[in-house]
């Protein structure tokens, strides 16, 4: 017949170590409760080990027993007590109702409340209760508090198995000192740990990789991926790509490459929205993009909550997408937030727009002769900025209409390099071109924003 | 001439994929282009400064991510003003935005317009060629060989894909199968104190840029009957 050892430490993963040497069956009781099923002639023998194995990592308290719950609760009020077997609901009879809190998280105040005002005050009064009264007033989970009571397990064991680790490595018989023999042999290591993750059903959260140089140091990369995969040519092409920008400066005698397992990514495809590319061919573009051009300078604008002009910021590009319904009420709650100087001025220009459309029906100018025709519309005028803004001496006599100046300042009390107060106008200049010039009055510089067009 | 009917069984006939197209969001502008801008060819937009090329590259870009499409835009000279593209109805995260540090080598833009190209998936890639308003860069967009516009063609053919090339002067020689010219006509002001706008440049302070009125003309397309058209930006 098993016994079991239950253990509370104040070095629960040392202690798991050890115990792990000592049984092949241990279960988890959180936050710091272990328990090793023994055969009954090995339970003094496994116990003796063990405390000598982790006498110096701190106390421990122990308890031995037939049953789990037993163990646990002779662990919990004196430590080192061994339970003879068929003795549990005898040993449990004098204990407190409320150290069935300390043990499991179904006694709850409310239950003990309810034990207290029936002047249920021990263990063993609680045990003798009648099962069906019991049942029809508190329900199963009085049952199972009334089995923990008399000694009795309420659960099957569940033994504690060590999670797998993912992890391959390679020794080189001679140096690497180029990126395409390493990507053959990555090949062939991330091909072996997919089949390994598809076996378990799980894929890539992230890879590290080390990789020992011949200068007797270690490169590292983490290379974390925007959603867990397991496809080898897909995470072959990211690792090359991202060892292209950032090579090691050395040449190489050893490989490790470790993945962190998680769930994988379960999508469902919708009927009515166009078809989006797959989030590996992204990233794999968005990995060959960075390597040609910058990480920096690849991504998605965002606008920043704040009236400094242009200020934005480029956040990386999300690789699933929202749906468009989802975008389209997210736009439209973002346009309620627009600057009031272009909210002032989208009323104006709409008013006129509506009076001069009702002139045009009235005098209509259809030309079919020349084949032209004037329609009114109006997509909204864009700018093309400089970046950063360029110092210009535009004279007066080169402008040909002006609009403004309309004054904005800012940030001033932030104390950062952030403010700014300017007077902007749009000023028609001899060429046509259109531009938005701006008097600094920090610089007492006249610059040059951008052009209209 | 007597062909034997068991000749024609190795020819498979392939028939031509219909072509689709993606609204311009000017209609007028559509009804030139018998729908819209073509799928799966290269479209040059080209003017002037202030001709509104932008403003119809920024439309174009609006109907495809109100469609729920991803577009690219390759930006030679970070010169792309966000807060103007959501007006024009951008959806900014459908948008990846391509941008060089000071400026972008126009061989590097057209490496990365090949490589968005060939990736697919994308509903628009637009790259963005102006340099009329960089003095250095003038001329560089005319060196670039019709090997590489072609190849880019051949990226998108048979796609969903639009290439939109964004220039002063058209560039792409007969790769591209639609060219679209725009020069501006005129600049609108406005004042406020006055209930009409202003229609001659008589007033030499306004109170308000209204917009810009420009003339679009059909260099190449589907049917290049010449006609052009006044576009209000």
């Amino acid at each position: 017949m098993p016994r079991f050892i239950a253990i509370f430490s104040s070095n629960p993963f040392h202690t798991l170590a050890v115990a792990q040497i000592l049984s092949p069956r241990i279960g988890i009781c959180p936050p710091d409760g272990l328990l090793l099923e023994v055969a009954a002639r090995y339970e003094r023998q496994t116990l003796k080990r063990l405390l000598q194995e982790t006498e110096t990592t701190g106390q421990l308290k122990t308890g031995i027993a037939s049953t789990r719950i037993a163990a646990l609760f002779a662990a919990k009020t004196r430590s080192g007590t061994v339970v003879p077997p068929g003795k549990e609901r005898d040993f449990l009879a004098s204990l407190p109702v409320s150290l069935l809190s300390l043990i499991t998280q179904e006694a709850d105040r409310k239950l003990l409340l309810t034990f207290f005002q029936w002047g249920v005050r021990t263990l063993g009064e609680l045990a003798a209760l009648p099962e069906g009264e019991l049942a029809a007033r508190l329900g199963q989970a009085g049952l199972r508090l009334q089995k923990m009571a008399r000694g009795e397990d309420t659960e099957l064991f569940q033994s504690y198995v060590e999670g797998p680790h993912f992890e391959e490595s390679q020794e080189l018989e001679w140096t690497l000192d180029s990126l395409e023999p390493l990507t053959f042999i990555l090949g062939g290591i991330l091909e072996r740990l997919c089949a390994r993750l598809q076996s378990y059903g799980l894929a890539a959260d992230s890879l590290q990789l080390v990789l020992r140089l011949d200068n007797h140091t270690s490169y590292k990369r983490t290379l974390r991926l925007a959603f867990p995969m397991r496809d080898p040519k897909v995470l072959l092409s990211l690792l090359r790509l991202d060892l292209q920008s950032h090579p090691p400066n050395s040449a190489i005698v050893g490989v490790l490459l470790q993945a962190i397992p998680a769930p994988p990514r379960v999508i469902q495809h919708s009927l009515l929205e166009p078809p989006v590319p797959s989030p590996e061919k992204l990233s794999r573009t968005l990995g060959r993009l960075s390597v040609l051009l910058g990480e920096n300078n690849i991504g998605s604008p965002i606008l920043l909550d704040t009236h400094r002009p242009d200020a934005i910021a480029v956040e990386p590009w999300p690789l699933e997408q929202k749906s468009q319904r989802a975008s389209r009420v997210e736009q439209k709650s973002n346009r309620a937030k627009e600057p009031t100087r272009f909210a002032r001025r989208t009323k104006e220009q709409k008013n006129r727009r509506a009076e001069e459309q009702r002139e045009d029906i009235r005098n209509s100018a259809f030309d079919i002769r020349r084949s032209t025709f004037d329609i009114r519309h109006s997509p909204r005028l864009s700018l093309r900025r400089f970046r950063p803004p360029k110092a210009t001496s535009i004279r007066s006599d080169q402008i040909v209409v002006c609009a403004g100046p309309w004054r904005s300042s800012g940030d001033w009390w932030t104390g950062t390099s952030h403010k700014w107060s300017r007077d902007e106008w749009d000023v028609e200049v001899l060429d046509g071109s259109i531009c938005r010039i701006y008097w600094d009055h920090r610089k007492k510089t006249w610059f040059l924003e951008g052009i209209y067009d | 001439m007597v062909v034997c009917a068991s000749s024609l069984k190795g020819a498979a006939l392939r028939k031509r994929a219909h072509t689709e197209f993606l609204p311009t969001g000017i209609q007028p502008l559509d009804l030139l282009l018998s729908g819209g801008i073509p799928r799966g060819q290269m479209t040059e937009i080209v003017g002037s400064l202030s001709s509104g090329k932008t403003s119809l590259l920024l439309s174009i870009l609006a109907q495809a991510t109100t469609r729920g499409e991803l577009v690219a835009y390759i930006d030679s000279f970070a010169s792309l003003d966000p807060a103007f593209a959501r007006k024009a109805g951008v959806d900014l995260q459908r948008l990846l935005w391509i941008r060089g540090e000071t400026s972008l080598l126009p061989e590097k833009a057209l490496k990365a317009a090949d490589i968005l190209a060939r990736a697919g998936g994308f509903g628009v890639v637009a790259l963005d060629l102006e340099t009329q308003a960089r003095k250095a860069n003038r001329g560089v967009v005319r060196k670039i060989s019709f090997h590489c516009w072609f190849r880019l063609k051949r990226a998108v053919e048979g796609t969903a894909t639009i290439l939109l090339v964004l220039g002063n002067e058209a560039a792409a020689g007969s790769a591209a199968s639609v060219v679209i010219s725009l020069r501006r006509r005129k600049a609108q002001w406005c004042s406020t104190t006055q209930n009409s706008p202003i229609r001659h440049a008589c007033l030499r302070h306004a109170c308000l840029l209204c917009g810009i009125c420009s003339e679009v003309e059909l260099l190449r397309g589907k049917n290049p009957n010449h006609a052009t058209l006044y576009c209000h930006f």
